[in-house]
């Protein structure tokens, strides 16, 4: 008998209690590392990725507020712009490039921004990447080329089983009961291969074409002739680098003059994007405080698990200080118990984590357009496992150190 | 084998301190078979329990096989124990969980030679409990339980048995055999056996046989009073 088959032996006797004990383990692991997984590929997503842009010009208003609709298609545009300054701004040396877009259009929950046509060829979501129509890649068609043709974003076209050649008739406005642009159909030309970045939950129609919808009155008529009336939602900016990639110096006093002005701002989303995650930072901050006491309840209960289980073997366990095990090894099975179940409920608990992931990625995926993956290793996948194994290791101290100092005779109850 | 000196053992009660062991000197030669009877609650427990090193004495001392066991610590005592003591309980001691090949194979597996489960089925065998090796110590009799609490203790070849009361939860016919296959299996492998009972036809199955009283002065204290 060695000491692994008498430990697997003590488990297997309080089966029920131990899969309980597992079970509670693997719920808080699992929800402590899908919470810690997804905002840290949420910080990751917000902090570096699916940005593309080093600043948006947008109309003044709350900055936060041009962030969450120019990137993230949440939200309101705060007003408008006008074409002339969009243009004046457009020729300043450190200007390198500006795709002006129209948001506060809508189709099935889904929005439709007027774009320029720079934005599929020129437009880099993330840094070397540019939108692919490439089929190899899950990409559809192409851009659209005429007043009536659209684009759809990979999630959006996936979410509502878009194909090329389908049509639709754009919502004026993003609220449920918005007027429908009845008049105007406008047809799916190109499937955007997907860039895991809420770029790919948009709908994309020619910047032009805003103008020309029926219904927008004579004004917005207007724009699509004379420049010098036409109004824009805002621009996605590239500015000049230096060399190491860092912005150009100028830059500051390029904001300081947007800012300063009475029609635009410049808002830079690396100074807009913390608050953002400030606002959303309590939802985890109180998930993990869920995740950390399930997982504190779960060692509890480990710990009534293991006292448990001693009361009913301390019979055996004195018979085996009678035929020979010395003290240490009575410590050893108990210690050896509590840290094998920490160490198999955090290796479940981390499992079910990447299955959470799996499972609320794609919810969360249609919602906000941001990609998560299940393959993700986050740094709980790593630090999980030597703290819960610690604590369970602790829970497991205090019935090893009754084992360890129990009385053979009083529990063999065989003194005369 | 075994040599007791001034074995003493005291008890504190209150203010008041209780002596239940006072043996000047008593020994068991090597694989000498000897039989120790007195009343329940004479002390005669108490003394295996110091011989197996599982009880310290007040004062006094305990050698087995050359090693002073009232001198050990208790991890040697734990070792000295796991190699040269096997113990055969009123009631068995069997470990529940786990069947009567596990809990042979179990009263090896904390000496230093390596489980053997062809000698523990040999055991079992020789026990007559070769058919049900699987089976659990709920699943036997008593008399079966016995048997299989016999092997254990043979089951290490250990120089001594100490057996307590074994047959004292057996029917007639059960104590007879026990008391005889403990003797015959002690006999082959060349084990001391010290049993201790208070049943005079256990007892008048051995040739060496002790009083308790004659041995333990605090008993022949106590008669007297």
């Amino acid at each position: 008998m060695s000491f692994w088959r008498i430990l697997i032996h003590n488990i297997r006797r309080h089966r029920f209690s131990t899969i309980l004990a597992l079970i509670s383990i693997t719920l808080g692991v699992g929800l402590l590392s899908a919470v810690v997984s997804f905002r840290e590929q949420s910080h990751r997503q917000f902090m570096t990725e699916g940005v593309g842009v080093d600043a948006i010009l947008g109309p003044k208003g709350s900055p936060l507020q041009i962030a969450l609709n120019a990137l993230y298609h949440l939200e309101e545009m705060p007003g408008k712009i006008k074409w002339t300054y969009y243009e004046k701004f457009r020729k300043d040396p450190l200007v390198v490039d500006a795709i002006p877009f129209v948001t506060g259009h809508s189709y099935a929950d889904f929005r439709v921004n007027a774009i320029d046509d720079r934005f599929f060829t020129s437009f880099e979501y993330q840094p070397g990447k540019r939108f692919s129509f490439d089929p190899n890649a899950g990409g559809q068609g192409r851009m659209f080329r005429a007043r009536d043709e659209a684009v759809a974003g990979w999630t959006a076209a996936r979410a509502l089983g878009l194909h090329l050649g389908d049509t639709f008739n754009p919502v004026c406005g993003v609220h449920s009961g918005d007027p429908v642009h009845a008049h105007d159909r406008i047809s799916f030309v190109g499937i955007l291969a997907p860039t895991g970045t809420p770029h790919d939950r948009a709908i994309y129609i020619p910047l032009k074409t805003f103008y020309t919808l029926e219904g927008h009155g004579a004004n917005v008529a207007t724009m699509a002739t004379d420049p010098s009336q036409r109004e824009i939602s805002g621009a996605y900016i590239k500015l000049r680098h230096i060399r190491g990639g860092a912005m150009h110096p100028g830059v500051q006093n390029l904001k300081y003059e947007v800012d300063q002005s009475t029609q635009a701002q410049l808002v830079v989303p690396s100074e807009v994007i913390p608050r953002i995650l400030d606002i959303i930072g309590w939802v985890d901050k109180v998930m993990f405080i869920v995740g950390s006491l399930v997982t504190l309840l779960a060692i509890m209960f480990l710990f009534v698990v293991l006292i448990t289980a001693l009361r009913e073997q301390r019979r055996e366990l004195a018979m085996m200080r009678m035929l020979g095990a010395n003290r240490r090894t009575v410590f050893g099975l108990i210690i050896s118990e509590a840290v094998l179940l920490s160490i198999f409920g955090t290796v479940l608990g981390i499992t079910f984590g990447h299955l959470l992931v799996a499972f609320g990625s794609r919810y969360i995926a249609v919602e906000t357009g941001m990609q998560f993956s299940s393959s993700f290793i986050s740094s709980s996948d790593v630090w999980v496992l030597p703290i819960i194994t610690l604590m369970g290791a602790f829970a497991g101290l205090i019935p090893a150190v009754q084992a360890y100092r129990m009385s053979i005779l009083r529990n063999l109850s065989i003194m005369e | 084998m075994i040599e007791i000196k001034d074995l003493c053992l005291n008890y504190s009660i209150g203010d008041e301190t209780l002596k239940v062991v006072d043996v000047p000197y008593w020994r068991v030669e090597r694989g000498e078979q000897i039989a120790i009877f007195g009343p329940s609650g004479s002390g005669k427990s108490t003394l295996l329990h110091m011989i197996a090193g599982v009880l310290l004495p007040s004062s006094g001392q305990v050698t087995v096989c050359g090693e002073v066991v009232s001198q050990m610590s208790e991890a040697e005592r734990d070792r000295f124990r796991a190699r040269r003591i096997g113990y055969v309980f009123q009631n068995f001691n069997l470990l529940s969980g786990y069947t009567a090949l596990d809990n042979v194979l179990m009263g090896m597996t904390f000496c230093s030679v390596k489980p053997d489960r062809k000698l523990a089925e040999s055991l079992l065998e020789q026990v007559g409990i070769g058919s049900r090796l699987r089976h659990s110590p709920s699943e036997m009799s008593l008399g079966e339980q016995q048997r299989v609490a016999i092997a254990r203790a043979l089951a290490k070849k250990p120089e001594v048995i100490l057996a307590d009361e074994p047959t004292g939860s057996l029917d007639p016919r059960n104590k007879t055999q026990v008391v005889s296959l403990l003797r015959s299996m002690c006999e082959a492998q060349g084990s001391a056996l010290v049993l201790v009972s208070h049943e005079p036809d256990i007892i008048a199955q051995f040739e060496n046989r002790v009083r308790f009283s004659d041995i333990n002065r605090a008993c022949a204290l106590e008669v007297a009073q």
